[in-house]
């Protein structure tokens, strides 16, 4: 056999042992079985979970105790509900657990869970009664002028970066500088990016201040994270003076409340309505290997002064429950609250 | 529309430069490329994703042996044990008691996209066979885990041409492995949580982005090209890449193709 042909049979073992050696080269780590699914979850959660620190739970006894529970013949929705089991003591609105194929629907791990509707907000039907025009923005705002002379700001989603939400907040503020006091509607809707509360934040400052810190994991270990990164907000843009009043529920969740924590370190700023949903780190989904997903929080995020409110919530300067009726006919008594701070 | 015009200036660049060369020969190919990837630190589950190949090729031999290589993959990406999945999302109550339900389906229809650049030169060590360096970048990006993926790696590889006489024909192979290369991949959170953030990409360059070694970066890339008399040519291209940040990382990528020589 000469050189030639040697080395070209040699290439084409090479080629063969690449296209069949698959299992060799890639090997998952977990089997798709209920201990599989079980042990998958606990160990994504014990390594990459960042709320280990403040909330007083032993994880490893939760895994010594549930998974005496699973069984190889147990069904899906048996299996699922072991998982919720596993994750409830969390106490984590951005904590979440989504099924697929099995009759059991999104596990929410929040205050929000036990709440049979949004009993206590409905924007729209709030907005005929308080405002005679409601102006949108292209993405984040809608905002008008209540009695009063007073500025209603609401926002949909904390979505956009930084300089965008300025952008788009100026055009607000375009409208609304000259009112007499202005309200931050954050009740209800949707997170999204820390950064875009920040933004806003910057047109009420007058000074620097030092509002929150936040750290992510980046080892295993429970205590295994980055140092804390210390966000500021400053002074930016023409700055609004009067008084405002941030309205919050159950449902005020994640960057809405960063958002709060970057504006309730100013004098001029008061909270009214209920507590927050309790949810600030940043959370990343996961899945199992069934197919399931699931959400987790990455994080230690607390105030500027260190003080976490994750699982508790920031409880109101005022605090004020709508109750669900009264919403029905058109009633916000939290709002009303703020006309009168406000007036 | 921002990716699709880096990647036809790409095509057009390396026509551009090449075409107008004497002695070296130009190639448009199209294939199949099959990518599995295992990465046990984002997802317990194993991905199979299915593409289609495009790319051009450029090479010159003479004393000194020259190529370009561009390729790009789109496709479809599954678990491989679950393949496509569906649910339908029912939110919350409203304040009226009612609710509302939608439809959502994980990595639809494209869902991997694979881009590949690589410049060698090589020096002839035989007849036939040259060995050299090369600079190559390459850019996978698809769904695991219910969110984005990406690896993204250039670098510094180095590289052997050989020519072999096959029957009719000659065979080409091209061989790279990656000896110090510039990594990107997410951080151990995989969360940007900069107050600086514009974008979850470059604070992942700024908090994970690693250059690195062969002790820490095996990624072998081996490319055969038969070709028969005409302007007709078939090939294979296989990489194996294995990669630790932040967890450990595989890829298995096998390809079939089909050259036109111009």
């Amino acid at each position: 056999m000469t050189f030639r042909n040697t080395s070209f049979f040699a290439l084409i073992a090479l080629v063969l042992s690449c296209v069949s050696c698959e299992q060799l080269l890639l090997t998952p780590e977990y089997e798709n079985t209920p201990q599989g699914v079980f042990d998958a979850l606990w160990n994504s959660f014990d390594q990459h979970y960042g709320g280990f620190m403040v909330k007083d739970i032993n994880w490893d006894s939760m895994y010594t105790t549930l998974s005496k529970d699973i069984r190889e013949d147990m069904s899906g929705e048996e299996l699922f509900d072991a998982c919720v089991s596993l994750l409830s003591p969390l106490k984590d609105p951005h904590v979440l657990l989504v099924p697929m194929d099995i009759d059991r629907e999104i596990w929410y791990g929040s205050r929000k869970a036990k709440l049979d509707t949004l009993q206590d907000f409905d924007k729209d039907i709030l907005q005929e009664n308080y405002l005679s025009e409601v102006k949108t923005t292209d993405n984040m705002f809608e905002y008008g002028i209540m009695e009063g002379n007073i500025g209603y700001v609401y926002i949909h989603h904390f979505a956009l970066n930084e300089s965008d939400t300025k952008k788009e907040f100026d055009e607000v503020m375009e409208e609304l500088g000259s009112t007499a006091g202005l309200i931050f509607d954050i009740r209800g809707g949707f997170g999204g990016e820390d950064v875009s509360g920040k933004g806003i934040a910057s047109r009420f400052a007058d000074q620097s201040y030092h509002y929150m810190n936040t750290r992510v994991k980046n080892g295993p270990e429970h205590d295994d994270f980055t140092p804390a990164v210390q966000w500021f907000v400053e002074p930016e843009g023409t700055r609004y003076e009067k008084p405002v009043v941030m309205l919050t529920n159950l449902q005020t969740l994640s960057a809405r409340e960063t958002f709060l924590l970057a504006m309730r370190v100013m004098p001029q700023v008061t909270q009214i309505g209920d507590t927050t949903a309790g949810g600030f780190s940043n959370a990343n989904p996961g899945e199992l290997p069934n197919g399931w997903g699931y959400y987790l929080s990455v994080g230690e995020w607390t105030d500027g002064n260190g003080i976490s409110y994750e699982g508790k919530g920031i409880a109101p300067d005022i605090l004020i429950q709508n109750r669900r009726p009264d919403v029905l006919a058109g009633k916000d008594e939290v709002l009303e609250k703020a006309l009168e701070v406000l007036r | 529309m921002k990716n699709l015009i880096v990647v036809c200036s790409l095509l057009g660049i390396s026509m551009g430069l090449f075409a107008q060369s004497p002695s070296g020969k130009w190639s448009i190919n199209m294939g199949y490329d099959h990518a599995q990837i295992n990465d046990p630190f984002s997802s317990p589950l194993m991905y199979r994703a299915h593409a289609i190949k495009v790319g051009t090729h450029y090479q010159k031999e003479s004393d000194v042996f020259t190529s370009f290589d561009f390729a790009l993959s789109i496709g479809n990406s599954q678990p491989v044990n679950i393949g496509q999945r569906t649910a339908t999302i029912i939110e919350d109550p409203d304040i009226y008691g009612e609710r509302e339900s939608f439809d959502v389906s994980v990595n639809p229809l494209l869902s991997f996209v694979r881009a590949r650049a690589s410049y060698g030169i090589g020096w002839e060590i035989a007849p036939h066979h040259f060995l050299g360096a090369a600079l190559k970048a390459e850019h996978t990006y698809t769904g695991i885990r219910l969110d984005d993926w990406f690896y993204t790696e250039a670098g510094l590889s180095a590289m052997y041409h050989g020519s072999f006489d096959v029957g009719a024909g000659n065979l080409d192979l091209d061989v790279q492995l990656p000896l110090l290369a510039f990594v990107v991949r997410p951080n151990y959170s995989s969360d940007a949580y900069l107050p600086e953030l514009s974008s979850y990409y470059l604070t992942y360059v700024k908090t994970a982005g690693k250059v690195v070694g062969l002790h820490q970066l095996q990624h072998p890339d081996i490319r055969l090209t038969y070709h028969p008399s005409g302007n007709f040519s078939v090939g294979y291209h296989g990489e194996y890449l294995r990669y630790q940040e932040p967890g450990p990382v595989r890829l298995l990528s096998n390809q079939v193709f089909i050259q036109y020589n111009f």
